[in-house]
């Protein structure tokens, strides 16, 4: 009987044996997952120099990065990530010393992989580098210039976000504290406008949308729309300017080859509060090619390659005659990054910066960097 | 203003009321209908969590350049009668903040059968639990390489995980190699 009883089990399913063991499904469900707290982090010092055609030569040593991680997984549904960053080694207020900020501080609720929700302090999805910049993930000492004026990382603001991935497809929807139109300028784009989560202003909130196909050939390939009404002021009135940033990415990586391509608008729909500015737009093309292999050496040593072509007055109503001009700009940088970890880097850079109208200014950057 | 806040409190009251919960049994049960899954023909899995033994468990860390968060070696024979068809290994490594918890299953001989991400907690790096992607390690053994952007593609807001997983597999496959078949099996007897 019982040969028969077995028998029907191994016909119809399987045996499952315990050999030796009573653990139960709870205890090991216990064992692979506790709550728990972790600290991570990452840093970069550079050396900048820059020489104008026509001008005098300026060097400094910064260690432009000093950050903390802390996350705490209460569940593994709820869990606090928060990133705490020193800027310039100094902060001792007023316009000239650094900056403390806390970057991220939000309690993360991931029920499951297609619909998950974020309070606190976030960062938007805006391009490759808003939520991933530790120095071993991109080329050069210092993040490339689109990321500064175009899309002006690290942008992080107080407020909520769903995510989630479905069809294989990343996406992501924040709404959170707005921009300072007054902040917004010609040469910086909306960087100056960043409230950076003090006491900021959620009368007109911005609003990003962003979608993310990872993994695709070796691609990864992503675009976002961020919207807002920038409070502003004309003649003495308040105004309001919206301002929509798009962009798209692609990162490929495979095969030792590196490749990123990056395209950003910002389009202003009141020149009149910006120098008759109604669009900024700019791009940037990264190659690279990982030589250790060929050199039969365990780290990575990547000579790499960019091209930038930046103007934050694309586009004007001519009240500024040649304004188009002179916030337009061409970089060259060649660089190498050597790994001898994947957590850390050392950089070399060499750049050459020229305006359309101006002079060429050439750039030498050193660093080192790391994650952890 | 208004349209904010009613928008946060829709969300948050919202969101908690009607987000489903993952379906999901136990790691064990979840792990068990992987190995199902592969090996059809199994009539029997002997699970046996066993204690790491303390040369083989440096040897494999140092080869990986990643220590073992867990203390022992959650291991699965699965058979078809008396023929060995495999073995299956259940283990963690840590992302940028959670554990993520992976299976290995291997050939009789030791090779990478194939990998699946059974818990993935993170809130970024999802895109590692693809089978397209988990696909590279097939037929790699302890000689093979797991350098993540040479060996194994990397994937770009995946960079933590990529890495854990890729020195995890490692870091199992040169275990179970070392510990070798008769000892693995004496050790479940």
């Amino acid at each position: 009987m019982n040969k028969l009883i077995t028998n029907f089990l191994m016909l119809t399913g399987l045996i499952i044996t315990h050999s030796g063991t009573a653990l139960q499904a709870q205890d090991l469900d216990k064992i692979f997952f506790q709550p728990q707290t972790t600290i991570g982090g990452y840093g970069e010092l550079h050396y900048n120099s820059s020489k104008p055609e026509n001008g005098s030569h300026s060097a400094s040593l910064d260690f432009h990065r000093f950050v903390l991680f802390f996350s705490h997984a209460w569940s593994e549904e709820f869990a606090l990530k928060a990133e705490l960053e020193i800027e310039h080694n100094l902060i001792v207020g007023g316009k000239n010393s650094g900056e403390v900020e806390l970057e991220q501080a939000y309690v993360d609720y991931h029920p499951n992989h297609y619909l998950g929700f974020q309070a606190g302090v976030l960062l938007p999805s805006v391009g490759i580098l808003n939520e991933y910049h530790e120095p071993p993930l991109f080329f050069g000492v210092e993040r490339p210039d689109y990321h500064k004026v175009i899309i002006p990382t690290t942008w992080f603001g107080n407020g909520a976000a769903i995510y989630g991935n479905i069809a294989q497809l990343d996406y992501r929807v924040v709404i959170m504290e707005g921009l300072n139109g007054a902040g917004i300028s010609a040469k910086d784009g909306i960087r100056g406008g960043r409230l950076k989560g003090y006491k900021a202003d959620a009368t007109h909130p911005v609003i990003s949308m962003s979608l993310t196909k990872r993994n695709w050939l070796g691609m990864n390939l992503g675009g976002s729309l961020t919207v807002t009404q920038a409070p502003d002021t004309l003649n003495g009135s308040p105004a309001l300017n919206q301002t929509l940033l798009s962009e798209i990415h692609l990162q490929y990586a495979r095969s030792n080859l590196h490749a990123t391509a990056e395209w950003g608008m910002i389009r202003y729909d009141r020149p009149e509060l910006l120098d008759g500015i109604s669009t900024a737009r700019g791009f940037y093309v990264d190659l690279g090619y990982d030589v250790a292999p060929v050199l039969g050496l365990e780290s990575a040593i990547i000579p790499w390659a960019r091209y930038s072509d930046i103007n934050t007055a694309a586009t004007t109503d001519g009240t500024i005659p040649n304004l188009d001009q002179q916030y337009h700009y061409a970089l060259w940088q060649v660089g190498l990054q050597v790994k001898p970890l994947p957590d850390v880097v050392y950089k070399l850079d060499y750049g050459q910066k020229t305006p359309e109208s101006g002079s060429t200014v050439t750039l030498l950057n050193l660093g080192v960097g790391y994650m952890f | 203003m208004r349209s904010f806040a009613s928008i946060a409190v829709l969300l948050i009251a919202g969101l908690f009321s009607v987000i489903p919960h993952e379906l999901t049994a136990g790691v064990r049960e979840d792990a068990e209908a992987v190995i199902r899954q592969f090996y059809p023909g199994a009539t029997a899995l002997h699970f046996q969590p066993l204690p790491l033994d303390p040369n083989t468990q440096s040897a494999a860390e140092q080869s990986a350049g990643q220590a073992f968060l867990l203390d022992k070696l959650f291991h699965w024979e699965i058979r078809a009668d008396e023929a060995v068809l495999g073995y299956a290994v259940l283990d963690n490594v840590m992302g940028k903040a959670q554990p993520i918890t992976y299976l290995v299953l291997f050939t009789p001989d030791l090779k990478v059968q194939s990998v699946r991400v059974i818990r993935y907690r993170e809130q970024y790096g999802g895109a590692i639990q693809e089978s397209r992607w988990l696909e590279q390690f097939r037929g790699r053994d302890r000689h093979s390489g797991f350098a993540p952007g040479r060996h194994i593609d990397g994937i770009s807001g995946a960079t933590i995980s990529v890495n854990a997983i890729s020195r995890g597999v490692k870091r199992i496959t040169v275990y179970m190699s070392r510990h070798s078949n008769d000892a693995v099996a004496a050790d479940t007897e």
